[in-house]
């Protein structure tokens, strides 16, 4: 990034249309991300007092690898709530995902194999889910919730409702690469992958305008069923990832294991900035909104607090959270309106 | 009676009023006026109790008050917005009566005497409606009409009207006249807001002239002019005369769009067009005379139902596919369908060119950097390209929109209304790019119903009437009768 040309011929009267430093979104978005930050942070620091053991490199290895599922979801969930869409069924996918890991494993189908077959009829169903939304305009809302409960009896079934071990399958994701485990390395990448298509393409700016006004998109020449069809085909491929990377982590596939998944996945999202009404959302928040759902649930029990607390401290932080952004916003529009 | 003494009133960073003194009489009309940010937001939102004053005084009937909304609502002084606030699903009865649904001995309120209630309510201010129809169903003028007389019959006293014809045609302009006459003469003091000061002078009768804050002139509407009111508003004259804008145009080139019989529903019964690069055509027609329809037609973004359209050759098809060609579309309601409100400007701007090519990295300091040289082509005034559209004053805001379609070279330009609810200097200024645009070898096509604008950029006007074309006039000769003539006839 050079420096700007300042135009020339700029007379006294001109605004010069940019000031110095950061833009205001980029303000904005430290915004969102500094108190998540605080949080990650402030647990670590407590705990760690309470516990040393927390801050041990093995412990945070462990942390990552076992949110590594939660954080390749936000990925896709992020770039759908940007686009102001929304899929509940991943939660549901993840468990299909990984019983037909595990069962094609136990049929002795090669690796490659498998993880390619999760990853495109991931791809496909979500591609499925845009379609509907695209070209038969139904609600996301409705339709994913009904794609969940369509997937989660599925699984169960695929799975005669138990779990399905495969202690020898899918050891990979368990692996350690120069003492990274492979599945923080996956996240890692899918991050990195996501960040670049919604924030340095201009592919992730026509995501934002879908999010932020579908109308003036279209009118515009963006192709808006085609961007919401290829976010829910990414999103797919991703839960179909996921499915893989869970049933590699706990050597099984358990139909019940993405049960309740899908809120986590928004609620994490929504903690770092995305919007239910779409417009808004970064992937750096998304995954920041996961490290906090990974720290408080996990320093919950290192503190020796029962595990029924985990799910109130995550609701109040999310209210929390919401409610902030939401006072901020309030007073953002009314700073606008006040220099328009 | 409502006196403004002295009031003052800044903003972190904007001093919005200064030393404003006003009065607002029953039984009158009174204009307020002013370009974009001259104060009058500022100043009705005051006189509502929205905002309170630093300095000054609000008197109601010669007692000093301090107003808060509620305040104000006690004292009957009621704000008519841009935004309109109705409840879209209930019947016209059910909104006349909104919040004060008419009970008998009992208590009760049943639907027919909520009917009762708003058919004399209606009767009242001279509104005729049919008080079981959904507010859905109603055009924009009605749902207007229809809380104009709510606002009247809560014995309002004073009435705050701001912007009332942005979005009406014509005659709807004359009905909400005649409604607001018959609201004046029942005692009511109307505080009226626009920009079409043709308008102010046939309505008000006293005015105030607002300039950066203060007042700057004002009196009584029959000793002044609309060149009175221009040259008060800025200080200086500025023109909106065909002679000082259109300057000449060039010989017409290829055909850069080609209608032939096109239908859409009953809106459009068969239509031939052509447009030509380096001309304006100005498509003239009130709401439902196939005006809009003919607009989105020309721009992809709908298709007719039967008939053909070829743009630069080739038959048109989708919106996306008119755009990749260069068919710039700006429409009329720039906040829903033009804008990406909450985004940054340079977002706004770049949109159509991010739309044309998805596959190609992005860079915002770029982008930015290509928005403040767009931005400075144009006269935009903003302090920041980075900051969300969404503070911009209207005629910004248009600029950024142009702006998007230039920064793809497009080459075809539909614009809908392209000055409605945009300060006089910017009026002039846009018309003046589109007119340098025609020059360049553009082929622009305005869908207007301003007169003034017409005669600004028109080389033909195209009138339509009840989905046909009426007629054909050259921009030279479109003067306000002749338009109306051709209109009008049946």
């Amino acid at each position: 990034m050079t420096t700007t040309d300042v135009p020339p011929e700029v007379d006294a009267a001109t605004p010069p249309l940019q000031r110095r430093g950061l833009s205001p979104l980029m303000r904005e978005h430290l915004r969102i991300y500094a108190p998540l930050v605080l949080i990650v942070v402030a647990l670590g620091v407590v705990t760690t007092v309470y516990n040393p053991a927390f801050l041990s490199g093995a412990n945070i290895g462990r942390l990552l690898a076992a949110n590594a599922v939660l954080g390749v979801l936000v990925v896709g969930q992020t770039l759908l709530l940007v686009g102001g869409q929304l899929d509940l069924s991943v939660g549901s996918l993840v468990s299909v995902g990984g019983v037909v890991t595990a069962s094609f494993v136990l049929h002795g189908l090669p690796t490659v194999v498998v993880v390619a077959v999760c990853l495109v009829a991931g791809a496909v169903i979500g591609l499925c889910w845009g379609l509907i939304v695209a070209y038969l305009k139904v609600p996301p809302f409705i339709l994913t919730l009904g794609g969940l409960a369509v997937f989660a009896s599925l699984a169960l079934t695929l799975a005669a409702s138990t779990p399905i071990p495969m202690p020898a399958g899918m050891t990979w994701v368990r692996a350690e690469v120069l003492g990274v485990r492979v599945a923080v390395i996956v996240w890692a990448l899918v991050i990195v992958l996501g960040a670049l298509l919604l924030h340095f393409t201009r592919f992730g700016r026509n995501v934002y305008a879908v999010g932020a006004n579908e109308e003036a998109a279209f009118l515009a020449g963006v192709p808006t069923a085609r961007v919401k069809m290829a976010l829910y085909s990414i999103n797919g491929l991703l839960a179909g990832l996921a499915g893989v990377m869970f049933a590699g982590r706990v050597g099984a596939g358990d139909p019940r294991g993405g049960v309740g998944l899908e809120l986590t996945v928004v609620a994490a999202a929504v903690l770092g900035g995305a919007s239910l009404a779409g417009g808004r959302g970064s992937i750096v928040g998304g995954v920041l909104g996961v490290l906090v759902v990974a720290m408080v649930t996990d320093s919950l029990s290192f503190l020796d607090v029962p595990d029924t607390y985990n799910q109130l401290v995550l609701g109040v932080i999310l209210i929390g959270a919401v409610a902030v952004t939401a006072t901020s916003e309030i007073r953002r529009i009314r700073a606008a309106r006040r220099t328009g | 009676m409502i006196e403004l003494q002295n009031v003052s009133r800044s903003f972190p960073g904007a001093r919005a009023l200064t030393d404003v003194s006003v009065d607002f009489t029953p039984g009158r009309v009174h204009a307020l006026v002013g370009e974009n940010g001259a104060g009058k937001s500022t100043l009705i939102k005051i006189a509502s109790g929205v905002l309170q004053p630093d300095s000054g005084e609000i008197r109601v009937d010669g007692r000093p008050v301090r107003l808060t909304p509620r305040d104000a609502r006690e004292l009957h002084i009621r704000v008519l917005h841009q935004e309109r606030q109705v409840a879209l699903t209930r019947s016209v009865a059910d909104n006349v009566v909104l919040g004060e649904a008419p009970r008998n001995r009992f208590g009760l309120s049943g639907q027919w005497l909520v009917e009762r209630e708003a058919r004399r309510r209606l009767q009242r201010v001279g509104v005729e409606l049919d008080v079981r129809a959904p507010v859905a169903t109603l055009s924009v003028a009605q749902r207007q009409l229809l809380e104009l007389a709510r606002a009247v019959t809560f014995d309002a006293r004073c009435l705050i009207m701001d912007e009332p014809t942005a979005s009406l045609h014509p005659d709807e302009i004359e009905q909400l006249f005649e409604v607001v006459r018959r609201v004046r003469e029942h005692g009511v003091s109307v505080v009226y807001i626009s920009h079409h000061l043709s308008e102010v002078i046939a309505l008000a009768d006293d005015y105030t002239v607002l300039r950066d804050g203060r007042r700057v002139g004002g009196g009584l509407v029959e000793d002044t002019t609309t060149d009175g009111l221009v040259a008060q508003m800025f200080g200086t004259e500025v023109s909106l005369r065909r002679e000082d804008i259109h300057g000449g145009g060039t010989e017409p080139g290829d055909v850069a769009a080609r209608l032939r019989d096109v239908h859409f529903g009953r809106r459009l019964k068969g239509v031939d067009l052509d447009l030509r690069f380096g001309e304006t055509v100005v498509i003239n027609g009130p709401v439902g005379s196939g005006a809009a329809e003919l607009g989105r037609i020309l721009s992809g973004a709908a298709r007719p139902t039967a008939g053909s359209v070829e743009l630069m050759g080739k038959p048109g098809s989708t919106r996306r596919r008119a755009a990749m060609r260069g068919v710039a579309l700006i429409p009329a309601d720039r906040k829903r369908e033009g804008l990406l409100l909450d985004r940054p400007i340079h977002e706004n701007s770049e949109l159509a060119g991010d739309a044309a090519r998805p596959m190609t990295w992005y860079s915002a300091t770029r982008a930015a950097d290509r928005s403040r040289r767009g931005g400075h082509g144009l006269g935009l005034k903003a302090s920041d390209v980075r900051l969300p559209v969404r503070g911009l004053s209207g005629g910004n805001q248009q600029k950024v929109l142009i702006d998007r379609w230039l920064r793809v070279e497009a080459r075809v330009l539909v614009l809908d209304e392209p000055t409605v609810g945009i300060d006089i200097p910017s009026k002039a200024e846009i018309y003046r790019q589109l007119r340098a645009l025609t020059r360049a070898g553009a082929a622009v096509v305005v869908l207007s119903t301003e007169y003034q604008e017409i005669r600004c950029v028109a080389d033909r006007v195209i009138v339509m009437r009840d989905g046909v074309v009426a007629g054909e006039i050259p921009g030279v000769d479109a003067t306000e009768q002749a338009l109306f003539a051709l209109g009008a006839r049946s």
